[in-house]
């Protein structure tokens, strides 16, 4: 009986090794699901930025805002703004190039996608350069700075995994079939998050 | 409604939705004042956090169904 036992143990251990496996939700896919935990830990990082915004702005502040002189350059934000969300729907062209099997859009997209993030950042380097306050220029300089800099930073990530899918595409990487282009769909969405993050800021520190 | 970050799919309407929420915002102090802007803002915003907590309440009851 012992044996017997003993060998039904062998026969259904040679099948599966290690620890079992993790319990999947019917949800959502496990890769995805990584990237959703991580971009709520992004939106509450942002949730604090904004925090410091409206404290400094509202309860802070006792004059204008901006504080006299400074002026902030609305009209060259707002085409920087066009830029980024018009990269929304480059990529968003990519994927559904991908998905059709259009290999050669889907390059070009995610190409055009790469340069517009890169033209976003590069403007909004040089409206620092330009502004006319530093982020020691008080509350105001340290708060404008540190929220459209969270934001930039995020941009750079976002362009060093979109440099990352530009060289798999033109390596042939990715497929129709979903689980071929996770690659591509993943840093998709990340972007749409930093896209949607920068209409947010847009808004709330040029706009109101 | 979906999780917006489920898919590229739902998370670019949501950026579509996101911009035209703030083309209105950016009309709104154009066009009448910064003050009216402050207010469609809050509207917005107000519209945003009722639907997400309907959609949050609505996957815990049901947590294997999302699409209610």
């Amino acid at each position: 009986m012992e044996s017997a036992s003993v060998t039904l143990g062998h026969a259904t251990g040679d099948h599966h090794h290690g620890p079992p496996e993790a319990n999947k939700s019917s949800k959502v896919d496990q890769t995805t699901l990584g990237l959703l935990i991580f971009l709520v830990t992004e939106a509450m990082l942002f949730g604090a930025f904004f925090a410091s915004y409206f404290f400094l702005r509202v309860v802070v502040n006792d004059g204008p805002w901006p504080p006299e002189p400074y002026e902030l350059p609305v009209m060259v934000a707002g085409v920087n703004t066009a830029i980024l969300v018009s990269s929304s729907f480059t990529i968003h062209w990519a994927l559904e190039g991908i998905r059709r099997g259009n290999r050669k859009a889907a390059t070009l997209a995610m190409a055009v996608t790469w340069l517009l993030g890169a033209a976003f950042l590069f403007i909004q380097l040089n409206e620092y350069i330009h502004v006319g306050f530093s982020a020691r220029d008080g509350a105001f300089g340290s708060i404008f700075y540190g929220l459209t800099g969270l934001h930039g930073a995020h941009v750079i990530v976002g362009l060093i995994l979109l440099s990352i899918v530009n060289v798999r595409l033109w390596r042939g990487h990715f497929g129709p079939k979903a689980e071929d282009h996770r690659g591509l769909e993943l840093p998709g969405i990340y972007w749409h998050f930093v896209d949607v993050m920068w209409v947010i800021v847009f808004v709330t520190v040029y706009i109101l | 409604m979906r999780n917006p970050f489920r898919s590229e799919g739902d998370a670019f309407r949501l950026v579509v939705l996101v911009f035209v929420s703030g083309a209105l915002i950016v009309a709104s102090a154009v066009l009448i004042s910064r003050t009216v802007a402050l207010v469609v803002a809050g509207l917005l915003l107000a519209v945003g956090l009722v639907r997400t907590g309907i959609w949050v309440r609505r996957s815990i009851a049901s947590p294997d169904d999302e699409n209610h």
